[in-house]
């Protein structure tokens, strides 16, 4: 499977997973300078409320299917609100480990999923 | 051995601050205050606001750290608080967010803007004058003596024993001792006027900004500015015990677990890998080059004593880069 059609199927599961209330406009697939690796999931319509175990999963799982082992899935939002921007789906370097500890590691940061 | 107070930064949630107080439980007897922002729907500030303070129990905040022995403080530096709106409206604005902070207990505020500042003095004794009023001699000290209790220096005289020393006798001194930035960065005033426009009330948007590109577009072809960046290193904070009555941490857009790395290093006045993970600086930058600390070893001795500032007939920044300043090779660039 290339990068691009990872993505696509990503995405496509993505979209059925939020339902049509929802938009799945985007997702990207990245390798970090640091060491971090990933995807990202980019979102309208989306609030921290809408943000299900479904939605998790299916983050998960395409990480999975394009080869990641996803460390943590977060939340990014606009700061001072509940109005998603994106969820990232990361496995994490050494150091963004460290940075990244909390459930809330930033205001704009949630943590929703953490290996055990 | 002088006690050191810090001055250290929190990103403004609540969970945040239980988090970066729990893990630096061992340290903060050295903490004098957490430093925040402000609201950007009241005021704009000299950083990227990724909360709103209010909304996010701000009073709950402050009984946190007080709980921990532990000031707090709200940063409303912007260096554009009018941006065209009547000057009445905007300080009747001003005022009443002022009143309502001190109410939730914070007990002071850091101030770039040397008529916000004088307002705030009606409202709070401890007024910090920000770093972005650029204070560099104790001529300008001078003019926020009267009202502001501290000065956070401007880093551009980080290195200069003589003027902190000068400076110190008209005021209170703080000194950002992990300054990221470039040393007469060109962009500094106008890439902080952008900052106040963007985490203000006027919620402005832009496409990209040129001053960040450019800053990592210079440290990247010519790494001697990283060298020449105004920091300080942990283990050299002796050198300005006499001279300063507090270090500022900065690095208030930060994670937490950053943060608590940052501040462990210089309350304890020491740290031992890449410098670069403990300054202010663009994230980029320190995944892109790494500066061994342990190879600085002396050089704020040649900066204290012998730095001119003209750096064009010296070079000792230039050599010092080319021994302590590596590319970091990219993490998933090795086979296997």
């Amino acid at each position: 499977m290339t990068v691009t059609e990872g993505c696509a199927e990503a995405l496509k599961a993505m979209q059925e997973a939020v339902g049509e209330d929802v938009m799945v406009t985007e997702v990207d697939a990245f390798v970090a300078r640091c060491g971090c690796s990933g995807l990202v999931f980019m979102f309208r319509g989306l609030e921290t409320e809408d943000v299900s175990d479904e939605l998790v999963k299916t983050a998960l799982k395409a990480a999975e299917s394009v080869g990641l082992k996803p460390d943590v899935v977060y939340v990014r939002t606009v700061p001072g609100t509940d109005v998603v921007i994106d969820v990232g789906v990361r496995e994490l370097c050494e150091r963004c480990s460290e940075e990244f500890s909390g459930d809330r590691p930033r205001p704009d940061l949630r943590v929703v999923w953490r290996r055990g | 051995m002088t006690r050191r107070r810090f001055w250290i930064p929190h990103p403004g949630h609540l969970e945040g601050l239980q988090q970066l107080l729990a893990g630096l439980e061992d340290v903060l007897d050295e903490v004098e205050a957490v430093y925040t922002g402000s609201s950007p729907s009241h005021v704009g500030t000299g950083r990227p606001n990724l909360n709103e303070p209010e909304r996010e129990n701000l009073e709950e905040q402050v009984e946190t750290a007080h709980s921990h022995g532990v000031m707090f403080d709200v940063v409303v530096n912007t260096t554009c608080p009018l941006g065209g709106k009547p000057t009445r409206r905007v300080l009747d604005g001003f005022q009443g967010y002022l009143e309502r902070l001190e109410k939730m207990g914070v007990d002071g505020v850091i101030v770039a803007d040397p008529w916000l500042l004088r307002v705030a003095s009606d409202v709070f004794d401890r007024v910090v004058v920000s770093c972005l009023a650029f204070v560099n001699s104790p001529e300008k000290a001078e003019f926020f003596s009267d009202h502001a209790s501290a000065v956070t220096l401007d880093t551009n005289v980080n290195r200069n024993l003589d003027v902190i020393k000068a400076i110190s006798k008209v005021i209170d001194v703080k000194l950002i001792v992990n300054e990221g930035c470039l040393k007469d960065c060109p962009f500094r005033p106008f890439h902080f006027n952008l900052f106040s426009h963007m985490y203000g009330p006027d919620r402005t948007t832009l496409y990209d900004d040129y001053y960040y590109r450019r800053c990592m577009l210079e440290r990247v072809k010519n790494p001697e500015l990283i060298i020449k960046s105004p920091w300080v290193r942990p283990e050299d904070l002796h050198w300005y015990d006499k001279l300063v009555s507090g270090f500022k941490i900065g690095g208030r857009s930060y994670e937490i677990g950053w943060i608590i790395r940052a501040v462990c290093a210089y309350v304890r006045g020491e740290y031992r890998s890449n410098l670069l993970d403990i300054l202010d600086c663009p994230r980029e930058l320190r995944d892109h080059f790494y500066v061994d600390n342990r190879g600085l070893e002396g050089a704020m001795e040649h900066w204290a004593k012998r730095c001119t500032g003209l750096c064009h007939e010296c070079g000792f920044c230039k050599d010092l880069a080319r021994k302590v300043v590596r590319v970091i090779e990219p993490a998933g660039a090795s086979p296997g």
